[in-house]
């Protein structure tokens, strides 16, 4: 009942004309940037992080919410027609989807991938709706141990995402804590590493740092590439109907994607894209007609794409209740929820209900937005692949040089996002992932904090956090994601050579 | 099942960016690291510490500075030890990457003392240009229009840019 009420309330919030607005826009960049091959949601969110500043907390959240799942149901659109995936969480579709192209079904698939996306989407947001608020009441127990725990499990478990191995990503880990402490320190009003200047002083904003490393860096690695035109065929409205056997073949594999996929969300990690895998898989294994896999199956479309949205929905569930990222989009959600004052977690239902449930109500009528943009609308999206590349980047930068600029009218920030943008391009080159450097740097203060208060509560004895259930068991769950891939690895390694020995 | 394909073809790609002993160039990034998570270490103690039961601003950093150091050091006896195959290789149009940084520096170079109409429009041209797809007239003509409309469309927004010498 309490949720129909707050779900209520947040619609009452929703239909004013800002968070109209700001919903519209959301949903139809993040079709455009998951349309787009290689400008991604974390992207686009990046770029449009500074010019949110102008908008009311709300409003800005339900922006940069609709570009992170609505991206997932553009990312679809390139893998079908072209073969390449608009997004990493589309990889999958391109199997089975280019193939249904080639045999001129390109508009089923293009249908089935959009209303499995909108069905798994709703299901995922219902979903978000009942575990949020409990977790939520749960995570109201904590104090500042269990905070530093949970700030500590985010790293540990967002580490795992870095692309190299674990000393890489510690590495990373502390750059990003080391940039935290650059500036004036809250508790004891100390300046550190300000070296007397006053841009240091207030510390690195996380807005250049963001844009640089994700906008411009992403511009940079899409401009090295010779060529700027992709060529595409159109799709006609009338294709866009599957038959009536296209469609019984897709109910299963949505419903099984959407079970897949929510799951994989609540689990630190690249979920959505090991979701689609999963699901591929899956629906392999079920189907009467495995045989088809890979010469365009429409259950091959079906359940990957419904797998993603799910999944993207249940990423959002640690991010509210817990105000922990599980995965690189919510890091930057979570960073533009602080940048509007906003602390995601066990007390934003009560401190903010209005942001809790304006976002859920938005994720509802989002969804319906999303399945007329990309099913009547198709044709458009499909034409944005045909805008000249170079203005596009051209664009691109020009938008977020201004964001940056117009936070603080300071042009520090200018040089901070520029050699952000060349750290970026340089990790994406060492296939490292930029969320690692992010994160540390957005929760960093949170972690120094309730760190310097258990030591005290503590009276410097750490073995306190091990009297504390819930910390204990966020530590030992963090360390457990740590050791546990390199443990299996090995296991493999050790299994691999007992069974050479046992051939010999 | 094709990445050990990719790291092979980078490794390939890459054979010839290394020091004497088959050592990867990748080493440089961790031990630029090291360099500076000694700095860091160095400058964090500086602060005070205080205790463990009566923390200090220092004491944070300072163990910042020990993760730091802990983990640039083993990153670089695992490059020496086993190689990485380094980073991926350049693409064809490489030359862009500095010349879009060098274009992002003249307006930050020109944006307080030029304003931001000349400044957008020099650097919306320059990278135009550098893409290298447009006649010279064009790349003006898209620089001043591009200038001009985001100039408009970000004052729209309450944007607060700087004009520089012109009126407007």
């Amino acid at each position: 009942m309490e949720s129909v009420t707050g779900l209520l309330t947040g619609f009452a919030f929703l239909v004013s004309p800002n968070n109209l607005i700001a919903l519209v826009a959301g949903v139809f960049l993040g079709t455009v940037v998951g349309v787009l091959p290689g400008l991604g949601p974390i992207g686009a969110m990046a770029i449009l992080l500074p010019i949110s500043f102008q908008m009311e907390a709300t409003s800005a959240l339900i922006l940069m919410a609709g570009i992170f799942y609505g991206a997932q149901y553009g990312g679809s659109t390139t893998s079908i027609l072209m073969n390449i995936p608009g997004e990493s969480t589309s990889v999958v579709t391109t199997i089975d989807g280019y193939q249904m192209t080639k045999r001129g079904r390109a508009g089923a698939a293009l249908a089935v991938s959009a209303v499995g996306s909108f069905i798994a989407g709703t299901i995922a947001v219902v979903l978000l709706m009942i575990f949020a608020p409990i977790l939520g009441q749960f995570a109201l127990r904590f104090g500042a141990p269990e905070y530093f725990a949970l700030t500590a499990f985010g790293l540990m478990v967002l580490s795992r995402l870095t692309g190299g191995g674990l000393a890489i990503a510690f590495m990373l880990v502390g750059i990003g804590l080391a940039l935290r402490t650059v500036g004036q320190e809250m508790m004891y009003s100390v300046s550190r590493f300000t070296f007397g200047s006053i841009d240091l002083w207030q510390g690195f904003e996380l807005t250049p740092v963001v844009v640089g490393l994700f906008g411009i860096a992403e511009v940079l690695i899409a401009a090295e590439e010779e060529k700027l035109v992709l060529k595409i065929s159109s799709v006609r409205l009338r294709e866009l109907l599957p038959t009536r056997r296209e469609w019984r073949r897709s109910v299963g594999p949505i419903l099984r994607g959407t079970a897949v996929g929510f799951p994989f969300g609540l689990i630190p990690g690249p979920a959505a894209i090991l979701s689609t895998f999963a699901s591929y898989a899956l629906e392999k294994r079920v189907s009467k007609h495995p045989e088809e896999f890979g010469k365009g199956a429409i259950e091959g479309v079906a359940g990957p794409e419904s797998a993603n949205n799910a999944a993207a929905g249940g990423t959002l569930v640690p991010l509210l209740s817990l105000g922990v990222p599980f995965a690189p989009p919510t890091a930057l959600l979570l960073g533009a929820f602080i940048i509007h004052g906003v602390q995601p977690g066990p007390l934003l239902l009560r401190e903010h209900p209005q942001v809790f449930w304006g976002l859920v109500a938005s994720m509802y009528a989002g969804n319906v937005m999303l399945l007329i943009l990309n099913l009547p609308m198709i044709g458009l999206f499909v034409s944005i692949l045909r805008l000249p590349r170079d203005l596009l980047l051209a664009f691109i930068v020009l938008v977020s040089v201004v964001g940056v600029y117009s936070v603080n009218n300071s042009v520090f920030d200018l040089l901070v996002m520029l050699f952000m943008s060349l750290v970026g391009y340089g990790m994406r080159k060492f296939r490292l992932s930029p969320a690692t450097l992010v994160l540390p740097l957005v929760i960093g203060t949170l972690m120094e904090e309730s760190l310097i208060r258990t030591l005290m509560l503590a009276r410097g004895d750490m073995s306190y956090l091990l009297t504390r259930p819930i910390a204990l068991s966020l530590l030992g769950i963090g360390a457990a994601s740590l050791i546990a891939p390199v443990a299996w690895r090995r296991f493999g390694q050790r299994k691999t050579k007992k069974e050479q020995r046992a051939v010999r | 099942m094709t990445e050990p394909a990719t790291l092979k073809q980078v490794s390939k790609k890459n054979s010839g960016w290394t020091f004497p002993g088959g050592v990867s160039w990748a080493i440089v990034v961790p031990l630029l690291v090291l360099v500076l998570a000694v700095l860091y270490t160095i400058g964090a103690v500086s602060y005070e510490l205080g205790t463990l039961a009566s923390p200090k601003s220092g004491l944070f950093p300072a163990f910042v500075g020990i993760l730091l150091l802990g983990a640039s050091g083993f990153c670089l006896y695992e490059e020496i030890a086993r190689p990485s195959p380094g980073p991926e290789p350049l693409g064809p149009a490489w030359w862009r990457v500095p010349a879009i940084c060098a274009s992002i520096g003249v307006f930050i170079y020109l944006l307080k003392p030029a304003g931001y109409l000349i400044a957008s429009t020099v650097m919306t041209a320059l990278l135009i240009l550098f893409f290298g797809r447009r006649t010279r007239w064009a790349v003006v003509g898209i620089a001043l229009a591009t200038a001009a409309g985001s100039y408009y469309f970000f004052k729209l927004l309450g944007v607060p840019l700087p004009p520089g010498p012109l009126p407007f």
